[in-house]
């Protein structure tokens, strides 16, 4: 007898979208590894800013994927987009990463910097400034919501719309919250001008 | 004066002029805003977008993790020699060459042992 079920050819995984792809990927893992090529780098990128640590965000980036895949049986479409229910997988698991480790996370950039300096172009990336290592730790210091803004603007450079699919807010919401998010960090910015104009006197007076 | 939905609506459009290497000039014109207003909000998005750039992760690391993912049960020796750490590699390599060495010198010395004692026997018989 025939064995009908076995597929006659292969499928074309790149030309379909997600919608597709994920109704595929709850019993074909041929399906689920075009999901994973589609959003590692998202993904990576979106906890890589968020943790600093090359090393942080390789672990949970696997983490990400392995809840996905075990949970993709389960998921519902509900009008967000796909990659809005892994941005919140990764979101959750960013946050207990930050609470099991008791503190904000206000690293030093060496990290960042090294990795800029391997991947990027050396004629670009050869001066790295102090004012984007300050840009760096001001945005670690924004509350969590607002970093994932940031994030999604510059890295992923999603419109409001798409960004208020991801974090379940509208349109309006995510440009109000953009305009407070920048204010904010300005703000940031500004007082850790002040507050290194202020300790270089006192370092001035110690090296004296 | 501007309303606060104005420069919401403002910051999104310049942001996007921005990130498409656009002049900020016509978007400044369309809503009135001086270069003094927004010089320091301007100055951050600049700097925010030349900073945030993507970062590739590793391809060692996003091959493994796939692997892992996908279940993939590849079982053969260059696999596997592929996936030890250099230094380990290069122990496989030299540890390999050396055993073929000793093998190839073992049958020659074995096949020359043979020889002799072939040659030891076939003496008295003719003697």
């Amino acid at each position: 007898m025939f064995n009908f079920n076995r597929k006659s050819k292969q499928l074309d995984y790149k030309s379909m979208d997600d919608t597709e792809l994920v109704q595929l990927a709850k019993s074909d893992k041929d399906a689920f590894g075009e999901i994973y090529e589609r959003y590692l780098t998202k993904i990576y990128n979106y906890i890589y800013y968020r943790t600093s640590n090359q090393q942080d965000a390789e672990d949970l980036t696997a983490k990400v994927f392995y809840r996905a895949l075990s949970h993709i049986e389960n998921y519902v479409e509900k009008g967000v987009p796909f990659q809005a229910w892994l941005y919140r997988i990764a979101h959750n698991l960013v946050a207990n990463f930050h609470r099991d480790k008791g503190r904000r996370k206000i690293i030093s950039l060496d990290d960042y910097v090294v990795h800029t300096l391997k991947s990027d172009a050396p004629d670009t990336q050869a001066e790295v400034s102090e004012q984007k290592e300050n840009l760096m730790e001001a945005i670690h210091r924004l509350p969590a919501e607002r970093q994932q803004l940031i994030l999604l603007k510059f890295i992923e450079q999603k419109s409001n719309a798409e960004i208020g699919e991801i974090m379940e807010r509208t349109e309006g919401a995510v440009k109000s919250l953009y305009h407070r998010t920048l204010l904010s960090l300005r703000d940031e910015l500004e007082l850790q001008q002040l507050t290194l104009k202020s300790d270089q006197p006192r370092n001035h007076e110690k090296q004296g | 004066m501007t309303s606060d939905v104005q420069w919401q609506n403002y910051l999104t459009d310049v942001t996007h002029a921005i990130q498409s290497h656009e002049t900020v000039d016509t978007v400044r014109a369309r809503y009135g805003i001086s270069y003094k207003e927004d010089k320091d909000l301007l100055d951050l998005i600049e700097q925010l977008d030349g900073s945030m750039q993507v970062v590739q992760p590793s391809s060692q690391f996003a091959n493994r993790l796939k692997d892992d993912l996908m279940g993939t049960q590849k079982t053969g020796v260059v696999w596997r020699i592929r996936r030890l750490p250099a230094r380990v590699q290069w122990a496989a390599i030299v540890t390999a060459i050396i055993g073929g060495v000793l093998i190839v010198i073992q049958r020659l010395v074995g096949a020359s042992n043979k020889l002799r004692s072939e040659e030891r026997t076939r003496i008295p018989d003719e003697g």
